[in-house]
């Protein structure tokens, strides 16, 4: 069965724009759920479709946290990073956004 | 303080402690159920995923975190299946068969008992009553279609031979009665009162050996009845089971509330004038 688009461009919402914003103030660093939770104060019926698109379309990257659980004494987080082609979009977005607002 | 006021206090700490355990757990469950919703190869990272931010919550918001997560499955479903639809037309015809099941339970529930009295009566007291065919669903996952067993489970049939049945069970069996436990898949999710017809893992295969566009009717959920079942009753040749195939992806292209009712209640004008 076909999984829906990949590499196109995802469907842009006011809330996945507030995750797109905590990802391009800072572009190298990478976002577990519960950084993002506190940033954008989604949801997590919201936040986690956002996510699944976003890397769908390859604006998002995810990986395992690389540590050694047992060393931790917790599981591996998920992080979540934009990829330059998500920060190419969502910068270009995001400024179109603020000068439709200026306007 | 009195010796009173330390023993609530101490009463009182420990009912919370058993309270955030109860809830944590219920939690837990709340998670593993939502990520086991997604595709079985994403079931696995999201289950793991989830798990760690629930844990990382604060235990005041973990229960919030749990059952929002039941809306993102269904939400993240959707958009790897519908795309073309909107999310609110899926979230109705979930709802609509979430009402419709609870109401067909409690109303066919005499009629369930009585089937399952008169099966133990024909059979005895341990025989089981509850048949759990395997089949392919939604997205290719595999669930329990649940029906009454009307054929014997205790007559050895020779090789080829068609199950008997006999006596109470005939009843059952002509009554449809055999068949309302399905409603529990549907209440379940694993199933829709409208969507194409859940085949065995083999036939599916087998069908989808033939067919290359087989795997799209997994984009909804299989129906207790659908466009194929009312155009196309039978499909005993290659060319008819394409002509269901077509069916099932007119079915899905066109998704919405009203196909759905309209394929409802033409099988009801079938079942009720023609006695099919």
């Amino acid at each position: 069965m076909g999984r829906g688009k990949t590499d196109g461009e995802p469907r842009i919402t006011h809330q996945s724009l507030k995750v797109l914003s905590a990802f391009v103030s800072d572009p190298y660093r990478e976002l577990a759920g519960a950084d993002l939770f506190r940033v954008t104060k989604l949801a997590s019926g919201t936040l986690y479709p956002i996510l699944a698109r976003l890397e769908q379309a390859r604006w998002l990257r995810s990986k395992w946290e690389n540590i050694d659980s047992a060393d931790a004494g917790r599981p591996q987080r998920r992080y979540y990073r934009i990829t330059p082609t998500g920060l190419a979009r969502a910068s270009a977005l995001l400024a179109e956004i603020s000068r439709g607002l200026r306007a | 303080m009195n010796l009173l006021d330390f023993a609530l206090g101490i009463a009182a700490a420990f009912l919370a402690e058993e309270l955030f355990g109860w809830v944590d757990r219920l939690g837990q469950w709340l998670v593993c159920r939502a990520a086991r919703k997604l595709p079985e190869e994403q079931a696995r990272r999201y289950e793991q995923e989830w798990r760690q931010e629930f844990s990382s919550l604060p235990k005041f918001s973990r229960l919030v975190f749990a059952v929002d997560l039941q809306r993102a499955a269904f939400v993240m479903n959707h958009q790897m299946t519908l795309p073309h639809v909107s999310i609110f037309i899926a979230a109705l015809v979930r709802l609509i068969d979430i009402v419709g099941a609870v109401l067909l339970i409690l109303v066919t529930f005499p009629m369930l008992a009585l089937g399952v009295i008169g099966l133990k009566t024909q059979r005895g007291v341990r025989s089981p009553v509850i048949e759990r065919l395997e089949r392919v669903g939604y997205m290719g996952r595999r669930f329990s279609l649940l029906k009454l067993m009307v054929s014997d489970p205790s007559v050895s049939l020779r090789s080829g031979e068609r199950p008997r049945i006999r006596g109470l069970a005939w009843l059952v069996y002509l009554a449809r009665i055999d068949e309302l436990p399905t409603t529990l898949n549907v209440l379940r999710g694993d199933m829709s009162f409208v969507g194409p017809r859940p085949e065995s893992p083999e036939f599916a295969r087998l069908l989808a050996e033939h067919f290359p566009e087989y795997s799209e009717r997994q984009r909804v959920r299989p129906g207790i009845t659908g466009l194929a079942q009312v155009r196309q009753p039978y499909a005993g040749t290659l060319a008819l089971a394409r002509r269901k195939l077509e069916y099932d992806l007119e079915f899905v292209t066109s998704f919405g509330v009203w196909r759905y009712v309209s394929i409802f209640l033409e099988t009801v004008w079938i079942v009720l004038v023609h006695r099919r």
